[in-house]
């Protein structure tokens, strides 16, 4: 087999610090070999500049590239929906996560749609000791931050960024 | 030959509607209204600024 060019990495400086990131070619799937490319330059510049901790926006799923993405991680935060597709993946993710011994906290995004079902899925972290860091509701506002550009706690001030903050300030409480 | 082919077209419509309409009853009875809502009319989607 050749090795075949599936993307391309990139380093750029933001004000919150650097960002190591990817763009994949067209119709080429992400791999863990470039997971780790990623992971790999981002820890390099992290001890170079004497930073406190690396923050990886996981791949969805289960697969090689989620695997590249969680191992040798502090803390995997589960960010799940309450429908029974999202407690099914959440199930399958926190199950892959234990295999290689890495704590897990688990958000709610959406809760407000099916708050029901949001109280199912808080019952089944609750029974296995996995902390619930932050349940969040359906925000227009979200999306609307997305297309400026802007960070979305950065963009208002309302319940669902407070939410957030103190997401942050639970999972860093976790991780320290 | 056209009429037929009309024929066809119409049955192909009344199958597809009636397939869509069995979709939504079996994700009525698992997720949320709202989610069901959501589903149907997305609300995380944008043009770029």
């Amino acid at each position: 087999m050749d090795p075949q060019v599936s993307g391309e990495w990139f380093v750029s400086a933001t004000k919150y610090g650097p960002l190591v990131h990817a763009r994949l070619g067209i119709a080429q799937e992400n791999s863990g070999k470039l997971v780790t490319e990623v992971r790999k330059k981002a820890r390099e510049i992290a001890e170079t500049e004497g930073r406190d901790f690396l923050i990886m926006d996981g791949s969805p799923g289960i697969g090689c590239p989620v695997i590249a993405s969680l191992t040798g991680t502090d803390l995997a935060l589960v960010v799940t929906e309450p429908t029974p597709s999202g407690l099914q993946d959440m199930e399958r993710i926190i199950e892959l996560a234990r295999h290689f011994k890495i704590r897990t906290a688990c958000c709610i995004n959406k809760f407000d749609l099916d708050p029901e079902y949001a109280g199912r899925i808080e019952r089944w972290c609750g029974e296995r000791s996995i902390p619930v860091a932050g349940k969040i509701v359906f925000d227009p506002a979200v999306p609307e931050s997305v297309v400026r550009r802007i960070p979305f706690v950065e963009y208002v001030s309302n319940a669902s960024s407070d939410v957030i903050r103190t997401m942050w300030s639970s999972l860093w409480a976790l991780v320290r | 030959m056209i009429e037929q082919r009309r024929d066809e077209s119409k049955e192909i419509e009344r199958v597809t509607r009636e397939m869509q309409e069995r979709i939504l009853a079996d994700l009525r009875r698992i997720y949320s209204a709202a989610v069901v809502d959501h589903w149907q009319h997305p609300r995380n989607f944008r043009a770029l600024v």
